[in-house]
């Protein structure tokens, strides 16, 4: 029986975080748990991916190597994951490889980082030479289909957290963010999450909290500065960049201070970020000139509206991958056919050869010239002979009778075993990492006449 | 036929280049930016020659009328708009700046020869005058348009309208800067040209050039001199000051639309 690609695994479709943290492993160990998988004949070729949305096997085994797989992502994991385990086989497991690789699959859709999970997988699987021709090439192919989808649809514009929406905000006020001074005020988990983002940009960051203490730890998480919420009319005539997270039950920033602190700050623009609920900002505060102020539904909203523009996007995208993955199999299919064509074109070539060095000798005055052109013409029969049916091989490669056939009308042999070479035209199996074997699993051999 | 084959493929490019960037603003895809500033380029070649091939025709220097000058002021902006893309790779900046370009040049070809110089007053020193003028108007046309881009993008960022068109349009603080540092080197040759302007119409001996052209001049000088002010002392900035290079810039052009359509030219 040949061998046939498949992925098992569960993501965020089908299993919850409880579920996949069971079978997650770290890029440290895939290395090891691939070499215990590859440890069954079976398998021939496979990848591991482990991120915290999915964790998929990619490889190309026997349907025997199906079940020793999920097997073994059981053992892992305990046999309650079995109804959250999908699998997909050939067809089907190309086009999810390349829909995973595109970021078609995520969670977040176009998100970039499955890309470069991907691409590390891989790495761990080739560095335990894990991976043959067969998985090295359809991964490539993702890889490639990926790199088409994003330059060719929008499907990665547009940010889709609301502390990415609230930096790039931020940069198209302020042009570079690097060297403005950003104030956070109060220590939320949301607040401090945008606070981070804006950190990597280069801003300098400012904490502010009623609890110092509180101000202080988190100061030194984003590498900033904490201070008592005293310190807050001194710190808004600073700041570049407010973002208000505090728990409070009225304004915090009023019309009354603002106007004030706007006035003080002579025009300076200001961008105030209000995540809390209830608000901190008044929202008369955002009339002011030079002042902009976005809520918390004003981020989503944006986030919510990139997200639905990729979400359109992916009608194009999943017709770039149908073009890839059909490009994929007919690599695959020209792989499965091509040990057949090489051991006709062999026999034909043999019989040329062999019929030219009985007759030649046997003819009077044959110049070298003459030769030659006998030789060409020889050449040219054999190809026009075999043009048709090659061509048929490869348009029917997944056609077993197809190829039967041809392997009875032209005594081609096919052998299941892994026996030596017999002679030059024979075509022998690459070892077990081999595409021809990885694929089909036939050795094919010159028939009688073969050896003249 | 050679100014008139010029003049149109000029057109032609412009046209071409404003409308690849506004598509490229809206749909944005690979190359079109690069695609959009080759094609300002080729455009300023073929204007370049429009002007040249005037010049062999009819003797005389570009600023010696109203067309020849609002020919060189056009190109003189698209040459700044090509300078500051090569330093500054300021995104769609051209949006604002081709279509003012179109304007005054297809203005010197609607009022070919109504503002010729008489000749008793031509003189050299008109002709720095002019230049002078110019060279300040072409600085203020990018301070406009910088201006002008400052108030859409703050407008899309207070309306919240911020994916699409806001995504491909420069920084507030960019266009501010842009928008400054125009006003400052147009400012001083502005006042350079009013100077000579005045001293001009001293030499000429009599109030008899003093005209509604000339009121409105000054009252351009005025309005970026109070724009600056407030900017270096007052700490205007953003849209009070983009505001103000508007109104200053509509000014200028006023000057420009009053030499016009003073029916028989003259200064």
């Amino acid at each position: 029986m040949s061998d046939e690609l498949f992925v098992l695994g569960l993501s965020h479709h089908t299993a919850k975080v409880e579920q996949r943290e069971r079978l997650s492993t770290s890029i440290q160990s895939v290395g090891e748990e691939l070499r215990r998988l590859l440890e069954s004949e079976e398998i021939r070729e496979a990848v591991l991916v482990s991120t915290c949305n999915r964790v998929e096997l990619y490889a190309l085994s026997s349907p025997a190597g199906v079940e020793k797989a999920r097997s073994y992502l059981l053992n892992r994991g305990g046999d309650d994951l079995l109804p959250h385990l999908y699998e997909k086989r050939s067809r089907d497991a190309v086009h999810h490889t390349f829909r995973v690789a595109s970021s078609l699959d995520s969670l977040v859709v176009g998100e970039p980082q499955i890309l470069g999970q991907l691409k590390e997988a891989f790495d761990a699987a080739t560095e335990v030479k894990a991976v043959g021709p067969f998985l090295s090439r359809l991964f490539t192919s993702g890889f490639a289909a990926a790199k088409r989808v994003r330059s060719e649809t929008a499907i990665a514009e547009g940010t889709v957290s609301v502390s990415s929406i609230a930096c790039e905000l931020a940069e198209k006020i302020f042009g570079q963010l690097e060297g403005r001074r950003a104030l956070l005020i109060g220590a939320g988990e949301m607040g401090e999450s945008a606070a981070k983002t804006l950190a990597k940009t280069g801003a300098s960051l400012v904490i502010l909290n009623r609890s110092v203490e509180r101000a202080e730890a988190l100061a030194r998480q984003i590498d900033g500065a904490g201070r008592s919420l005293d310190a807050l009319v001194e710190e808004l005539l600073k700041a570049d960049v407010v973002i208000s997270s505090a728990a409070s039950h009225g304004y915090l920033l009023d019309e009354h201070l603002m106007r004030d602190v706007i006035r003080a700050r002579r025009h300076r623009p200001l961008f105030l970020i209000d995540i809390a609920v209830p608000r901190n900002i008044d929202p008369r505060v955002g009339d002011y000139d030079g002042v902009f102020l976005y809520d918390v539904d004003d981020l989503k909203s944006v986030a919510d509206e990139n997200l639905a523009k990729r979400r359109r996007e992916t009608l194009a995208a999943e017709k770039i991958l149908e073009e890839e993955v059909e490009s994929f199999l007919e690599w695959k299919r020209g792989l499965s056919v091509k040990p057949t064509i090489i051991a006709l074109r062999s026999r034909f070539e043999r019989i040329v050869r062999d019929e030219l060095s009985r007759t030649l000798p046997r003819l009077s005055s044959v110049s070298e010239e003459d030769r030659k052109l006998l030789e060409r013409m020889s050449a040219s029969i054999v190809n026009k002979l075999l043009h048709p049916p090659l061509k048929e091989l490869k348009d029917g490669a997944e056609d077993p009778a197809l190829l039967e056939a041809v392997h009875r009308l032209f005594a081609l042999q096919v052998e299941g075993n892994d026996e030596g070479e017999e002679d030059g035209e024979s075509v022998s199996e690459p070892k077990k990492s081999g595409a021809f074997a990885a694929l089909q699993r036939l050795r094919i051999a010159s028939s009688e006449g073969d050896h003249g | 036929m050679w100014v008139s084959a010029f003049f149109i493929i000029t057109i032609a490019l412009y046209l071409t280049a404003w409308t690849l960037e506004l598509a490229s603003v809206f749909r944005p895809y690979r190359g079109a930016r690069k695609l959009s500033a080759i094609l300002v380029g080729g455009a300023a070649c073929a204007h370049l020659a429009y002007i040249a091939f005037e010049y062999y025709i009819h003797r005389h220097s570009p600023l010696a009328d109203l067309n020849g000058s609002l020919a060189a002021l056009s190109l003189g902006v698209i040459v700044a708009l090509l300078l500051i893309q090569q330093r500054k790779k300021i995104p769609s900046l051209g949006i604002f700046i081709i279509p003012i370009t179109l304007v005054f040049l297809l203005g010197a070809a609607l009022i070919r020869g109504v503002a010729e110089v008489p000749e008793r007053v031509a003189s050299a020193l008109l002709q720095v005058h002019i230049a002078f003028n110019v060279s300040g108007l072409i600085a203020f046309t990018l301070a406009a348009a910088a201006a002008l881009a400052y108030i859409v993008q703050e407008h899309l960022l207070r309306k919240k309208r911020i994916v699409g068109a806001f995504q491909q349009l420069p920084s507030l603080e960019v266009l501010d800067n842009v928008s400054a540092r125009a006003s400052q080197i147009g400012f001083p040759l502005l006042t350079a040209g009013v100077i000579t302007g005045a001293v001009f119409i001293t030499r000429a001996g009599s109030g008899a050039f003093w005209g509604s052209t000339q009121t409105i001049g000054i009252l351009t000088w005025i309005v970026f001199a109070f724009v600056l002010v407030l900017r270096l002392v007052g700490g205007y900035r953003g849209k009070r000051a983009a505001l103000g290079t508007l109104i200053g810039f509509a000014c200028g052009v006023s000057v420009l639309a009053a030499y016009a359509l003073r029916i028989g030219g003259g200064v």
